[in-house]
């Protein structure tokens, strides 16, 4: 069992550099307004501002970032993710029988 | 839920395509066995299973429950078995708090007849059979060593004897309705099974 959240993701090292379509944009007025909801991103090719995900604690562990939706591309990208999991799960599933999957009664 | 183009519309003021119906029908293409659940609130249940999921979350059982009234949580129960057969029933999820502040020692034993012996999904925390306490974090993958409530143990040994009956997996279930006795309280029946679960208040009179 996997907890699969493609709302939000953890900002590697060069996914806003490759994809800033990926991430959900700020403004300089939307900083001004909720600066604890934004966090600047420094790029090559310019920096961006990024929308924090929901949750504030995890704010503290990692910078988690707001996905972007509305482009087809980035509901792909999360889609290959799911895709990987569900055949890691069935790899593990037909290495370890029950084990590796929740017990259902 | 939070992408689901609604949501995500009051979250960000703008509005994305179906996200859900796309990614369940393309995993589940290629890997049928995959199964969908969503940790459902504010009343998405419904939407996130008509939009592919196999079981959403029933926190409303849950909160009914905890709240120990019976007639929200018997009217819960009269829901469309297309509905609750597609419930994740649980008392205990990650996010809850610790089990002492949930339900005292009695009604946890009614509340737990109650949910696991309604249809749906039902769905188990660890360590809920020995009654452990502490909250562990899922990203720790461990915890502290803790006694096994003998007690409850023994009670959920039962209940899961009970749940291996053919009549609580296979059979077909149903709310009831008795003519008297529990003030006309409604109780659930599997096809041969009765289901009575109730908690006597201090003052003497039934609530859960």
């Amino acid at each position: 069992m996997l907890d699969f959240v493609p709302h939000h993701m953890g900002l590697g090292p060069s996914r806003a550099q490759d994809h800033p379509e990926y991430f959900i944009q700020g403004s300089e007025l939307d900083m001004a307004r909720a600066p604890q909801n934004y966090t600047w991103v420094h790029r090559k090719r310019g920096d961006l501002l990024l929308a924090y995900g929901p949750r504030p604690l995890l704010r503290r562990l990692a910078r988690y970032v707001a996905t972007q939706l509305r482009q087809s591309a980035t509901q792909e990208v999360m889609i290959g993710e799911l895709t990987r999991i569900a055949e890691a799960m069935r790899r593990r599933s037909l290495r370890h029988g029950d084990a590796g999957a929740a017990r259902c009664l | 839920m939070l992408v689901l183009p609604d949501v995500f519309e009051r979250t960000w003021g703008q509005r994305a395509p179906l996200f859900w119906p796309r990614a369940v029908k393309q995993v589940r293409d290629l890997f049928p066995e995959f199964l969908f659940m969503a940790e459902a609130y504010w009343d998405l249940e419904w939407t996130l299973q008509q939009q592919g999921f196999n079981y959403t979350y029933d926190k409303r059982l849950y909160d009914r429950l905890r709240e120990q009234h019976a007639r929200p949580v018997r009217e819960h129960l009269h829901a469309g078995l297309d509905y609750q057969d597609r419930l994740a029933r649980f008392l205990e999820i990650m996010t809850s708090p610790a089990p002492r502040r949930r339900f005292p020692p009695k009604v946890h034993r009614a509340a737990a007849v109650i949910t696991f012996l309604s249809p749906g999904l039902r769905f188990f925390h660890q360590g809920q059979f020995v009654g452990r306490q502490k909250r562990i974090s899922p990203h720790l993958v461990r915890g502290p060593a803790e006694p096994v409530d003998a007690d409850l143990n023994r009670f959920y040994d039962q209940l899961l004897e009970i749940l291996r009956e053919a009549a609580f997996r296979n059979g077909a279930w149903a709310a009831t309705r008795m003519c008297s006795g529990l003030a006309g309280q409604s109780l659930v029946r599997w096809i041969s099974r009765l289901v009575v679960a109730g908690a006597r208040t201090a003052g003497g009179s039934w609530s859960l």
